[in-house]
Formats: C-alpha cells, sequence, structure tokens
C-alpha cells in the first residue's frame, strides 16, 4: 500500500463525560446505524481536524474536545484541539516533526506562519508552502489541506450534488489536484489583473484624480492671473537685498551696543555726582559751624572783656560768707588758639568745597555730553536707521513673495503633471487574451484513466452500459451514454459522484506523485433506497432485517472494501441501506451503531444526562 | 594747655545774662534758662528755613547736655554779680542783676546780636506755654510758627 497517513483513531472528551474512541483502520471502515447516532458529527469532525473550519458538534453534548492519532511515514502522530479553539496541538516523538500549537490553515494576521496544514501536506511529500491559481486571471493563494478536502471528503449534503465533485468553477480545487497529480508549479502562470476589479479601481480612481486634475488646474490659473511683474528681477536682487539688511543689521548692533554703554556710563555719572553734592551740602553745613565757632569765640572775647568791668561782689548770694579774689581769665589764648584752629579748617573747607564743586561741573558736562551722545544715537536709530532697515525688511519680504510665487506655480505645474501620469496609469478594464483554464492542464492521459476507472468499478459494481461512462473534460465529471449526471435523479447521482470519488482515489494511487489517502463520504447511497429494486440495485434482501443482501448496492459496498487497498476509505451510513456482508479483517472495519443486540455501541458520544446517570454505561466506551 | 572757651563758664554764663536782662523783672529757673538757650542757639532744628546760631550738625544738641553747662556755669554768673539767685522752698529761680543788665548792654559782638535778635521769637514762644508743651517741644523737634503757634 501506499500511504502518505491514515487515521488510526479519534477521542473525544469533555470535562463531565467519559471519552468516546473511535478506531479505524488503515483500509475500509464503515460506520453505520440510525439516524442521529453521531455519524454526521464524525464525518464532520474529520474535516475540522484536518481542514479547519466551524465546530463539528455543540458544546452542548458535554464533548468540547478531539484527539486524532495519524499513522505517518514518520510514526504515530496526534492533534489535539479544542472544539472552540483555532489552534491545534501536534505531539509526535519524531525530531523532523515540529511539536507546539499551530493554526489549522495559514490567516492573515500571520500568513507565513507554519500550520497544521503544512504539515498534513508534508506527510504527502510537500514541503514548502505551494501556490494554486484561484481565477482565471492567475491570481494566487496558498496550498492548504482545505483547498481539496471538500473533494475527498463528501460530507451527506453534497453527496447527491448535481455538479462536479471537483467543484469545476473552483480554479484553487483543479490546481491544487494539479500540484497532488503533477507537482504543477503556478508561480509560471501570469497573473493578470482581474477586469472587474480593475473596473472597479478605475471607477474610484478616475473620477477622484479627475477632480485633482482640475482643481490644480484652476489654481494654476488663478497664480497666473495674479503673476507678479519683475519675478526674475526680484530673485536676482534679493542677494543684494539680504546683504544690505545684514549690514545695516549689524550697524544697529553697534549703535546699541553704545547705547548701552552710554545708558551704563550715564547711571555711573550721576551717581558720583549725587554722591559729590551730598558732600557738598555736608561741607556747607560744616562752614556753617566754623563760622559760628568764629563769632562765638569774638564774642567770648567781648565777654571776656566786658566782664572785667563788672564790680565783683565781696560776698556770697547764697550763703553771705565772703568771697575770695577771683582769678583773672585766661580765656584769651585759647579763643586766639581756637581761631587759629578755625580759620585753617575753614581754609581746608573752603578748598575741598572747591574742589567738589569742580568735580561736580565735571560730571554734569560728562552727563550732558553723555545725554547728547544718547540723543543723537537715538535720533539717527529712529530717524534713518530703523526706517531704512523696515524699507529693507519690506523690499525683502516682497522679493519673497514674488519668488514663493514662482515655487508654488512650479510646485502646481508639477503635480499637474504627475497627476497626468497617474490618470495614464489607471488601467482600462480588458479581458487579457491568455486564459488559465485548468482543466486544460490536465493530460488526455488523466482524463482516459479516469474513464478507465469509471468503466471498471462501474463493471465491478454491475452498472448497465458501464462501458459507455467517460470522464468527460468539459463538465469534469462522469457521463454515461452521453448523459450528464444532473439527468438521473437524487439517489443515483450520490451513487455515480461516490463512484467518481472511488476512481478518483485509484487515480491518485496509481498515479499522483503526492497522495492524499484519507477519503470519506457520509452516505454514499443517499436516497438510492428509495429506488426500490429498479436498475439492479438490489436484488435480494435479508430476511430478518431487510438490509440489501444482493445487487449494485452491495456490490459498491464490495467495491469500496476491496478499494481500501488504495487508501484509506471511511464510510457513514444508515445501517436499513447497508448491504449484510462481513467487513472486519485485517486492514478493515465495521462499527454498528444503535440500540439493537449487534450494535457495537449506541451511538458516537455519550449522553451526559445517561453519563450521570449511570456509571454502568462507562463500560460500552471503546 | 589752656581749655576750650566753647561751652566754657563765661560764655554760657554770658548767654544766661543776655536771656534773663532780655526779660529783666522775670525770675527764671535752671530748666526753663536751659530751654530758652537751647532753642535760641539751635534754631535751625525746630524751625523751617531757620539758620542755628552754631551752624548745622548731623547731631542735634542735647537738652540733658545743656542743662549740665548750665548748672555749671549759673554759680559763675552768681559769684560774678551777674544775676541773683531767689531761694523758695521749691526751687531757685534766677533774675539779672543791675550789674548784670550792664553787662549785657555793653556786649557789641555780632553773635550776641544775633543771639538777642532770634532771643525774642525764642521768649515770645516760651512765656505763651507751659513747661510741659517746652519741653514737648525740645524732646520731639516740630516746626515752629513765628509768634510760638505750632504747625
Amino acid at each position: 500500500m501506499n500511504r502518505s497517513f491514515w487515521i488510526r483513531q479519534i477521542t473525544f472528551t469533555g470535562d463531565l463525560v467519559a471519552p468516546s474512541s473511535v478506531t479505524f483502520k488503515e483500509g475500509f471502515n464503515i460506520i453505520h446505524g440510525p439516524s442521529d447516532t453521531g455519524k454526521t458529527y464524525l464525518a464532520n469532525t474529520i474535516k475540522f481536524m484536518l481542514a479547519g473550519g466551524t465546530a463539528p458538534f455543540s458544546s452542548s453534548t458535554g464533548y468540547n474536545h478531539v484527539t486524532m492519532v495519524l499513522e505517518t511515514e514518520r510514526g504515530q502522530v496526534t492533534l489535539e484541539r479544542d472544539i472552540q479553539s483555532r489552534l491545534m496541538t501536534v505531539r509526535s516523538h519524531n525530531d523532523k516533526i515540529i511539536n507546539g500549537e499551530f493554526p489549522v490553515i495559514p490567516n492573515e494576521e500571520k500568513p507565513e506562519a507554519y500550520t497544521i496544514s503544512d504539515l498534513l501536506l508534508s506527510f504527502l511529500g510537500i514541503n514548502e508552502r505551494r501556490m494554486v491559481v484561484t481565477n482565471q486571471y492567475g491570481s494566487r493563494e496558498p496550498l492548504t489541506w482545505r483547498t481539496f478536502s471538500d473533494v475527498l471528503h463528501r460530507s451527506e449534503k453534497r453527496i447527491t450534488s448535481e455538479a462536479s465533485i471537483f467543484s469545476k468553477e473552483k480554479y484553487a480545487t483543479l490546481s491544487a489536484f494539479l500540484t497532488l497529480f503533477y507537482d504543477e508549479d503556478f508561480r509560471l502562470v501570469t497573473e493578470h489583473a482581474d477586469p472587474k476589479e480593475v473596473k472597479i479601481t478605475a471607477d474610484i480612481l478616475k473620477p477622484q484624480l479627475d477632480r485633482m486634475l482640475n482643481e490644480t488646474l484652476r489654481k494654476i490659473n488663478e497664480l497666473s492671473e495674479t503673476t507678479p511683474e519683475n519675478v526674475t528681477e526680484a530673485e536676482d536682487k534679493l542677494p543684494q537685498l539680504l546683504e544690505q539688511y545684514a549690514q545695516l543689521q549689524e550697524a544697529n548692533n553697534a549703535y546699541r551696543q553704545r547705547l548701552q554703554t552710554i545708558t551704563h556710563e550715564l547711571a555711573e555719572a550721576n551717581q558720583s555726582k549725587v554722591q559729590k553734592e551730598v558732600a557738598l551740602a555736608q561741607y556747607e553745613d560744616l562752614a556753617t559751624i566754623y563760622i559760628g565757632n568764629i563769632e562765638r569765640l569774638d564774642a567770648i572775647s567781648d565777654a571776656e572783656q566786658q566782664l572785667a568791668k563788672v564790680p565783683k561782689p565781696t560776698h556770697c548770694p547764697y550763703c553771705q560768707a565772703p568771697l575770695s579774689e577771683h582769678q583773672s581769665s585766661q580765656v584769651a589764648s585759647a579763643v586766639h588758639h581756637e581761631a587759629l584752629t578755625a580759620a585753617h579748617n575753614l581754609q581746608d573747607l573752603v578748598e575741598q568745597r572747591d574742589a567738589t564743586k569742580a568735580a561736580i561741573m565735571k560730571l554734569t558736562q560728562r552727563i550732558t555730553s553723555l545725554e547728547s551722545e544718547q540723543a543723537d544715537i537715538e535720533t539717527h536709530l529712529a530717524g534713518k536707521l530703523l526706517p531704512a532697515l523696515q524699507e529693507i525688511e519690506d523690499a525683502i519680504r516682497e522679493n519673497e513673495n514674488k519668488r514663493d510665487y514662482e515655487r508654488e506655480l512650479d510646485f502646481y505645474q508639477d503635480q499637474y503633471n504627475m497627476l497626468l501620469e497617474e490618470l495614464e496609469k489607471v488601467p482600462t478594464p480588458a479581458e487579457p487574451s491568455t486564459l488559465y483554464v485548468p482543466s486544460d492542464l490536465f493530460p488526455q492521459g488523466f482524463y482516459d484513466k479516469m474513464t478507465d476507472n469509471l468503466r471498471s468499478i462501474l463493471r465491478e459494481l454491475g452498472f448497465p452500459n458501464a462501458q459507455f461512462a467517460r470522464f468527460d473534460r468539459e463538465d469534469f465529471d462522469i457521463r454515461i451514454n452521453g448523459k450528464r449526471k444532473r439527468s438521473h435523479g437524487k439517489g443515483m447521482r450520490a451513487l455515480l459522484n461516490t463512484v467518481v470519488l472511488l476512481a478518483l482515489q485509484k487515480y491518485i494511487a496509481e498515479h499522483a506523485i503526492h497522495k492524499p489517502s484519507v477519503i470519506v463520504i457520509d452516505t454514499p447511497t443517499l436516497g438510492l433506497e428509495h429506488q426500490g429494486s429498479g436498475a439492479n440495485l438490489v436484488t435480494s434482501r435479508d430476511e430478518v432485517s431487510g438490509r440489501p443482501q444482493t445487487g449494485l448496492l452491495r456490490n459498491l459496498f464490495d467495491y469500496m472494501h476491496q478499494a481500501g487497498d488504495y487508501g484509506q476509505i471511511i464510510i457513514l451510513n444508515n445501517t436499513d441501506v447497508t448491504p449484510t456482508s462481513y467487513f472486519v479483517y485485517e486492514n478493515s472495519t465495521e462499527l454498528v451503531f444503535g440500540e439493537h443486540s449487534d450494535a457495537d455501541r449506541q451511538g458516537l458520544l455519550n449522553d451526559p444526562r445517561e453519563e450521570n446517570a449511570d456509571d454502568d454505561s462507562l463500560a460500552s466506551i471503546n | 594747655m589752656s581749655p576750650s572757651p566753647f561751652n566754657s563758664n563765661l560764655e554760657i554764663a554770658t548767654r544766661v545774662a543776655v536771656i534773663l536782662a532780655a526779660r529783666p523783672h522775670l525770675a527764671r529757673d535752671e530748666r526753663t534758662i536751659t530751654a530758652i538757650d537751647l532753642l535760641t542757639t539751635n534754631r535751625g532744628d525746630y524751625r523751617e528755613n531757620a539758620t542755628n546760631l552754631h551752624g548745622h550738625s548731623m547731631i542735634p544738641a542735647s537738652l540733658t547736655s545743656r542743662l549740665d553747662l548750665i548748672r555749671r556755669a549759673i554759680p559763675f554768673a552768681v559769684t560774678r554779680g551777674l544775676i541773683a539767685p531767689q531761694i523758695s522752698e521749691e526751687e531757685a529761680h534766677y533774675i539779672i542783676t543791675s550789674e548784670g543788665y550792664a553787662f549785657v548792654s555793653r556786649l557789641t559782638s555780632q553773635y550776641f546780636s544775633s543771639y538777642t535778635s532770634m532771643l525774642v521769637s525764642t521768649l515770645a514762644f516760651v512765656d505763651s506755654h507751659t513747661p510741659t508743651q517746652i519741653l514737648n517741644v525740645l524732646n520731639h523737634p516740630i516746626i515752629l510758627i513765628e509768634g510760638g503757634n505750632r504747625s
């Protein structure tokens, strides 16, 4: 056998329920039972674990965790996933397999991140991320397990589909099979813009660019109408004006520096003058004291002379005691000495006062001179320099405005040209001359082999006109005697879809480079039971169960049993339309759900209510 | 070295005699005499636009030190017959003697001429106010209006 991997076991667990497991074999696996026993849950779970998608069953079942054991060339690999989680855990003992938690397929947030799909494709020998073409214009997206899984995993809803199981309109699916069959590399496929998308882009861009062009043109016209005169001359004159301005500014700064010095010197001179004026006032006061002293000395001398003429009392007026002769006054020499001292002091004072007055006068002249210079500078600044500066500033501003006008005009003209170029770049919606047609890339040999496979399978089934069956290139589907599948009833369509899938399985096993080897078919004979025994569907039935015993249906299941050699087949079916046969061998198995005595178990999942009510039910698990 | 003639007993006694001679019928105690002398020599300290007879000093004259000078000079004046004491139970008052009056009338210096002139104004104030009011003025110099009114 040539298998990339196959499903060994699936286990369902939950916090309040006993685990429930289904064990598979490498080849044919049939799980059948009455309705509502969880068969579709199982099909959904396989898809959920291999291809992602929505939760396979409700968490109200009590189960919320799935563990799937795969058998691969690299040994057993265990995948685990919560049904509400986007991530899946990988566990393996093989060094070449990365253990950890990964998303199922690439997502937009981290498109390059490693995924479960990458792991599964690596089991097929696809070790690098590959691209598939998604439309006739060559657009691409990464190849994932999900790209082709719907073909290999036929759900109950789509088993009766009128369309090809390849979903021919799905370019990505056919591209995926080209990769699986022939390792087709789509990097060389020319990618064209989708005319619809081009039209949408053009519809958005063109009016916007037109609007911007008109606005720019309006601005250019507006500027052109207000063109200032002598723009070029102004631009030439600007450096000269700027130099003049710098010179005047330098002179202005020098004058201001001088004004600052003058102000400082004035403050110092005024302070010194005030100090000297205070000193002079003090000298004046001192002079009055010296003059007073001289006058007092004169008066004392006068008094001494006049006192000498006054007759002296002989007795004390207080006590009437006789008075001794008074000593003659001796103030004359002291007066003379004091007078000389006072004269000298006065002379010194006069000299000091004159020197101070001279210093004050000098300071006054200095102050007058400084104030005059200050006034002159201020007059020069206010009257000449500052107006000249203002004049040049105005001229510079005017010239700059003219220069800016030129630049603004240039800017809008550049913008206009750029917008024109952008407008020319807006693509015109047109259908490309060569379109990608994936069905053309399948070689004639594929169609021939598929036709051979269909015919041999139908012959095995005992299908009438099997030799007129063929795999049609246009439909990418089976035609029998030229009739399309949609001309048949629902039950026959289910049968034919199953046959096409089995033919594909055989083709993959025999010819594909990369071999996905698990196919799942949910209710392969859906609706066929209503067709009674026509077309040799059922030629005899089991007397007890009423299940088909011989006929086309029986042949189908016998073929599928044999086809387990091409790869793992998992069939989910209702018991009453499942032929009675013995399916349990080394590489095949049968699991029967139901209440009856022949059933292996009640259903896929245990009812949590029953679980809580009766612990003995654990015995029926596994 | 001879003692300084300034503030000598001769100078102060002469000024006391001039004060008492200005209103010879009035006897004055030593405090009143001191106040009159201080207000006369330092007129500029108490009146706007007035000059001090002894010149303008940054440090105003002190009533206490002037009283010491007067107290020392009064015995000099009494023993020279310029003034005479009138002793009562409370306090001694002094009055000009006829010899003292003649002494004063003979003084011719510019200083005493100016002193006598300023004394007229001082006496107009002193003789129209109580001793307490006068003391208050001396302790808190203010500007006096001519004739004794205060601004």
